[in-house]
């Protein structure tokens, strides 16, 4: 049972994987999943396995936990092989698929006993384990509720505390971020980090850059191929004194941007608030920058640095920027209005007298924790689901009377993916192209257009089914934009979306922000708070905070916090409005 | 309007790529209409003709052996065991490896040599009634037909079946072929299996994976949604049952008489009308696994109901008219009349108004309820 | 343990969802009934018109008869026209014509010259309403000819016995076929969703990624729904006897006993289909398609299997029913007798071995193949 070496759990060296169903005339290396790969994992560390959108996290997990098989090369772990060893293995190796792999229709504390008993461990140790867990994760409270009643960030922290059970040596997690609120993510975290305390192993696989600096050591991975394997420090250390930011007045941003964008030693340029943010290529200087503004220098933050690992690799998966017209500010037209908006279930009174007013042309947040009610009140603004009381109101029509003609303006992206998965990516494009009353030469044209702009080219013909998650969000906004909506409604867009695809898409939303479509969002990433107009925070069905984002994030500074970011900012009104 | 036709184009392509995307998906839509009319045909027979006959002399005499020449050339029955003790009999009959047993008591020819009435039992087997009740038949018409022989009764009318009393012409079906029988029944069976999933799996299956719900924020109306289901159904069923329609002409030689019109417009009506339940199934469903059950306990009555395994004249009073409730037994109605009688649409047309009746009423409780849901 | 934690969570997910219940429960008693109340081929009463040409005596003597027996309700029409129109829109069965030389033919020659017309598209119905007309004719003329000569006639009288079930009832011999079909429904249903369900909701990732073999994940989708399948035999032995009269002559043991051993098969079938096609969607249509029809059909309860093609009895021999339905109409009405149940046990023993078997050949041990 003693692993070989105690300091190296995991061995992976040249390890190339393959799906048998992939086509393979593509051209080389695309068609693998994973190529030469060669890590290590230590006792005790966590190892954040970072990628975007079918870098080979998934498949790379999978073939630690013995799923599939290895084409090429070896993996070993704890010094066992898991293919030959999968039952001795699978006792120790606490592995969490993708997206709640648990049991919707059983109870938290049965599936927590089920994956107990999975794994044969002794039952009086596990009830107190069992006890312990509940209670870290603040689920104690809900042992008897169904898992498919939970709220996504319970579904994740239920499935991690189970894969705790029983202290495995090693966890094996795959993207248990996704779809999570900050509160919960940083309970996630919390959970993690005492994992690690007690001598556990970690391999922590994500789309988020951000939490690379959570991780011990971070190994980055890109169209199947390992680029970086490090302290995450390490990587933000070739950019110290390349990163600035400057703050050119409102109207002139835009312009700027493009500007900025063109100059040969910028390797990237984005939009951060009121700032933009300049990232220079290694060998260029600040002073070479023909720009009239004052450069601030900026810590460098690991979406750049993975950017400037790739160099320009990666903009063929991210979108180059859409045409921004001139940044127009909102209208004061009111395309959407609420008045009392409110929905009970049964005794639960999900969404509680809402009043919202949201003007043409502007981006519209809705944050909250998962289950504060903002998909609930997000619903009843697109019609689907009916009010218990009050009235809400799209372009003037009311949606308890005509919901049907609101909804030829309106463009939807769900929460989950709800495409056709056994049709392919073209036939879902044109599906919907035709549903919106497209004609067949404009959708032509449309659908050409979008999945050059969305990266979708070389899935087309695959099917929806087979696409990795951020790509999948990718359709369902493409879907959702076809017919030029007035209206965008966009339930956690970028829930599982890699930081280009995801930059990507509020670059395209920001684009069609400016040419007057009205957008409303909901979203658990704070940072993402920056590109919102307007936004509301929800707790318990009701809004505690509104305004603009940077308003907000002043108002929220404290002592402690003077400059607080967004995800403080959320945390900090989160608790001042849970206190009566 | 050209905007509504415009999706529901749409709509109908996206379930017919569903529903042909993969070789497989096509193979299963196409080897249950292969399977069943390549062995249905060869089923669906209430004829006896291989029957096994155990049988017991205990009388030796001439009429007896006379008897027991004739059963053992009688060309239905194809085996004759002959034993030699009542014991024997029984264990044979028991162990079903005899259909029917034939005791031929003492005295039997002495009997019959005087004039009087000379009894001969026939055991058939309860455990399967019918098919015994049918070989009996054979034995007792021979022996009928003996008698009248002995007695010098003219046996008249050679086409007759037995003693000639009656000259039977059986009309539309001269020689009582099952395969003609059964073949325009295939026609509601297969249609009803394939409408029913299209309908009330795949609209459970679209509420499941969310693109029901997707549906809804497009301006497609609920009516537009359920006419997307409806028409690839029908287009789906009509496939098949061209299948049908084929084996049953070129293979099987079934005549087809009526109007193909009509046979068409039945078969249309009947997919609409069985998408309507498919609905009212699926808007009482969470789950594609209720969905199914529900479908299955929808499905059996039918088959049961329509007249297909039994005639409906033989079930108890108070089921008969549930049997008016089943479209199966209309869509057997329509296609039998239409191959075997000669049928077109008037004919057909009051069928064709109760199964237009029972679609509508499941399809408008449907809509009510959709809508409702989905405001 | 772990079999056991499995088991439970089967267990707990049937309880939330009640259609397995309903599956298990109500539905077998429910098609049953069905099953008892419409597949009877007992004699029922057939529309009879009557075209007569013949006014005399003689053929009213006849027509009494006729209209005496239970078997045929008359009804007199102008002419045969009428008639033939009346059996094209199915309205009648059958029409008798009497010709107008009826009597002069029984007088002269002892003989009937009738025309019966039958509606041939309903063969079955067609067959019996010419074997009842003629039987009527026969013992009609025997009265006839026995009344005019003065002579005794001798006859063989055939006295039918009817062995297990000796009031001909076909209730009694359809109700244990039927069970045998309700049971394989049931058994294949309940099975061919659970598998294509773990897959389409991911959780079939979760429990491959544990220590979980492939024997355990199969004995855990077999045994609760193996005892479901037995409490829905209980269910229907219960109503047969009970509510339908149906004696039970075999014990009950053994009558549970082969019914386990054909669940194995049912059940493995179910599985089969909901393993090899990993969606509910797909696993519902290919399990009616194979399931339902086939099993009616090929079963041998309802047609006699002997009379058809050899190829078609070989393909008979793959469903499991087809050794079980004429098992249970022995265990019923016979009582154990081995000599008639020795073979079919076997076999489906086999057929148990052999659809297991293929579950677990099918059964992935990873994501890839």
């Amino acid at each position: 049972m003693n692993p070989q070496s105690p300091q190296q759990l995991v061995r992976v060296s040249q390890l190339s994987y393959r799906y048998a169903d992939e086509p393979t005339n593509t051209a080389d290396g695309a068609a693998w999943a994973l190529q030469e790969l060669t890590l290590d994992l230590r006792a005790g560390e966590i190892m954040g396995l970072i990628g975007p959108d079918g870098a080979g996290k998934t498949t790379l997990l999978r073939l630690l936990a013995g799923l599939l098989k290895p084409v090429e090369g070896s993996l070993e772990l704890l010094g066992l092989d898991p293919i030959r060893d999968h039952s001795r293995l699978s006792r120790q190796v606490g592995y969490m698929p993708q997206r709640f792999s648990l049991y919707e229709d059983l109870t938290v504390q049965e599936n927590m006993r089920l994956c107990a008993r999975l794994r044969a461990l002794p039952r009086h140790e596990t009830l107190g384990q069992e006890a312990r867990l509940l209670e870290a994760a603040g689920l104690a409270s809900f042992r008897t509720r169904l898992a498919g009643k939970l709220s996504g960030g319970m579904k994740q922290k239920l499935a991690l505390i189970s894969t705790l059970l029983g202290q495995p040596p090693l966890l094996l997690l795959d993207e248990p971020g996704v779809g999570v609120d900050p509160l919960s993510r940083r309970e996630l975290w919390t959970l993690v980090h005492r994992a690690r305390s007690e001598g556990r192993s970690i391999l922590w696989s994500t789309a988020y850059l951000d939490e690379a600096a959570r991780c011990d050591r971070v190994c980055i991975l890109h169209r199947g191929r390992l680029h970086y394997l490090g302290a995450p420090d390490a990587l933000l250390a070739p950019l110290r004194g390349r990163v600035f930011t400057l703050e050119p007045p409102a109207a002139a941003r835009v312009a700027l941007l493009r500007q900025v964008q063109g100059i040969p030693g910028v390797q990237d340029a984005m939009l951060e608030g009121p700032r933009l943010r300049i990232l220079l290529r290694r060998n260029a200087t600040a002073s070479e920058l023909p720009l009239p503004y004052k450069l601030h220098p900026a810590e460098p933050n690991f979406e750049e640095a993975f950017i400037d690992l790739m160099g320009d690799q990666h903009r063929a998966t991210a979108p180059s920027v859409a045409s921004l017209e001139a940044a127009a500010e909102p209208t004061a037209e009111i395309v959407i209005r609420t008045e009392g908006l409110t929905r009970n279930f049964g005794s639960f009174v999900a969404t509680d007298h809402l009043d919202l007013a949201v003007h043409r042309g502007e981006i519209f947040g809705l944050l909250g924790a998962n289950g504060a009610g903002k998909t609930t009140a997000f619903r009843m603004m697109c019609g689907l689901l009916r009010p218990s009381s009050g009235k809400a109101e799209i372009l003037g029509i009311d949606l308890a009377r005509d919901a049907r003609r609101a909804r030829a303006h309106l463009g939807y992206m769900a929460q989950q993916f709800s495409l056709y998965r056994n049709l392919s990516v073209l036939q879902n494009l044109r599906f919907f192209a035709s549903v919106y009353g497209l004609k067949p030469s404009e959708a032509g044209h449309r659908i050409r257009e979008l999945a050059e702009r969305y990266g979708l080219g070389p899935w087309l013909h695959r099917n929806a089914a087979a696409l990795p998650l951020g790509l999948r969000q990718r359709l369902s906004m493409a879907c959702a934009v076809l017919h030029d909506p007035a209206l965008l409604f966009l339930d956690e867009p970028t829930s599982g979306v890699d930081p280009f695809a995801r930059r990507a898409f509020w670059q395209e939303i920001n684009a069609m922000a400016a040419k007057g479509v009205t957008i409303i969002v909901t979203t658990h990433f704070m940072d993402e708070a920056q590109y919102l107009h307007r936004l509301v925070i929800m707790n318990h069905g009701k809004v505690i905070a509104q305004g603009h984002p940077e308003d907000l994030k002043a108002a929220a500074a404290t002592q402690s916090h003077p400059q607080p970011t967004m995800e403080e900012a959320f945390i900090h009104y989160v608790e001042q409005g849970g206190k009566p | 309007m050209k905007a509504c036709i415009h999706r529901l184009i749409a709509l109908i392509i996206k379930e017919l790529h569903l529903q042909f995307r993969t070789p497989r998906s096509v193979m299963m839509l196409v080897m249950p209409v292969l399977l069943q009319t390549l062995i249905f045909p060869f089923v669906v027979t209430l004829d006896v003709t291989h029957c096994d006959v155990v049988l017991l002399d205990e009388d030796g005499g001439p009429h007896a052996a006379e008897l027991r020449q004739r059963i053992a050339a009688t060309p239905y029955i194809s085996h004759v065991e002959h034993v030699t003790s009542q014991k024997e009999l029984h264990r044979i009959l028991d162990a079903r490896q005899a259909m029917i047993a034939v005791h031929i008591p003492p005295h039997f020819s002495e009997s019959i040599g005087s004039g009087r009435n000379a009894p001969l039992q026939v055991i058939c087997d309860g455990r399967r009634s019918n098919s015994s009740q049918i070989a009996a038949g054979y034995i007792s018409r021979i022996a009928q037909r003996l008698s009248a022989e002995i007695n010098g009764l003219p046996v008249h009318h050679p086409e007759a079946t037995d003693r000639g009393e009656a000259l039977v012409r059986h009309l539309f079906n001269q020689e009582l072929s099952y395969t003609w029988f059964i073949m325009p029944c295939l026609f509601g069976l297969i249609g009803m299996i394939t409408s029913l999933n299209i309908s009330a799996m795949a609209l459970a299956r679209e509420r499941e994976e969310g693109t029901y719900e997707q549906l809804c924020v497009t301006p497609l109306s609920p009516i537009e949604i359920l006419l997307g289901k409806t028409i690839p159904a029908t287009v789906i069923v009509l496939g098949q049952s061209s299948i049908i329609w084929g084996m049953a002409i070129w293979a099987y030689g079934v005549p087809f008489l009526g109007s193909p019109g009509a046979l068409v417009a039945g078969i249309i009506v009947y997919s609409l009308t069985l998408t309507g339940i498919g609905f009212f199934i699926s808007a009482f469903c969470a789950t594609q696994q209720q969905a199914y059950v529900c479908m299955f306990c929808f499905i059996i009555p039918c088959i049961l109901l329509s007249g297909f395994v039994a005639p409906v004249e033989n079930m108890p009073e108070f089921l008969q008219p549930a049997s008016r409730l089943d479209p199966l037994y209309y869509m057997v109605l329509i296609a039998r009349g239409i191959f075997l009688k000669g049928d077109g649409l008037a004919e057909i047309l009051p069928h064709l108004a109760s199964l237009g009746a029972i679609g509508l009423g499941t399809l408008g409780t449907a809509y009510i309820v959709l809508r409702r849901r989905t405001g | 343990m772990r079999l056991l934690a499995l088991i439970l969570k089967e267990f707990r997910q049937v309880r939330r969802d009640s259609s397995s219940i309903l599956l298990a429960f109500v539905l077998p008693i429910l098609m049953l009934a069905l099953f008892g109340l419409c597949v009877n081929y007992d004699t029922s009463v057939t529309k009879l018109a009557l075209v007569t040409e013949d006014e005399a005596p003689t053929a009213h003597r006849f027509l009494e008869q006729l209209q005496g027996s239970p078997y045929f309700r008359v009804n007199r029409v102008a002419d045969e026209s009428t008639a033939i129109e009346q059996l094209r829109r199915g309205t009648i069965h059958a029409a008798l014509i009497i010709p107008s030389d009826f009597s002069r033919t029984v007088e002269a020659r002892g003989e009937t010259r009738l025309l019966l017309v039958t509606d041939g598209s309903t063969p079955n119905t067609a067959q019996f309403t010419s074997l009842y007309l003629q039987s009527i004719c026969a013992t009609w003329l025997q009265k006839q000819i026995s009344t005019s000569t003065a002579a005794g006639t001798a006859a063989i009288e055939v006295v039918p016995l009817y062995r297990f079930n000796s009031a001909a009832i076909s209730r009694r011999y359809i109700l244990p076929g039927s069970i045998a079909v309700v049971i394989s429904f049931v058994g294949t249903f309940l099975t061919a969703m659970v598998v294509a369900r773990e897959w389409e909701r991911g959780t079939m990732e979760l429990l491959l990624a544990s220590p979980m073999t492939r024997f355990e994940f199969i004995l855990s989708k077999l045994i609760p729904y193996f005892l479901l399948g037995l409490g829905a035999m209980g269910v229907c032995t219960l109503a047969a006897t009970l509510i339908f009269g149906v004696p039970l002559r075999a014990p009950v043991w053994l009558l549970f006993g082969i019914t386990a051993i054909f669940l194995l098969s049912v059940l493995a079938l179910g599985l089969l289909i909901s393993t090899l096609l990993r969606n509910q969607y797909s696993a519902s249509l290919v399990s009616l398609n194979v399931s339902v029809l086939p099993t009616i059909m090929l079963s041998g309860f309802i047609f006699e299997l002997s009379s058809t093609p050899g190829w078609v009895q070989a393909i008979s021999y793959l469903i499991p029913a087809r050794y079980f339905a004429p098992s249970l109409s022995t265990l019923f009405l016979a009582g154990a007798e081995w000599a008639a149940l020795l073979l079919n046990v076997l076999l489906l023993i086999i057929s148990a071995i052999f659809w297991l078997g293929l579950v677990y050949l099918s059964t992935p041990k990873r994501l890839d193949p």
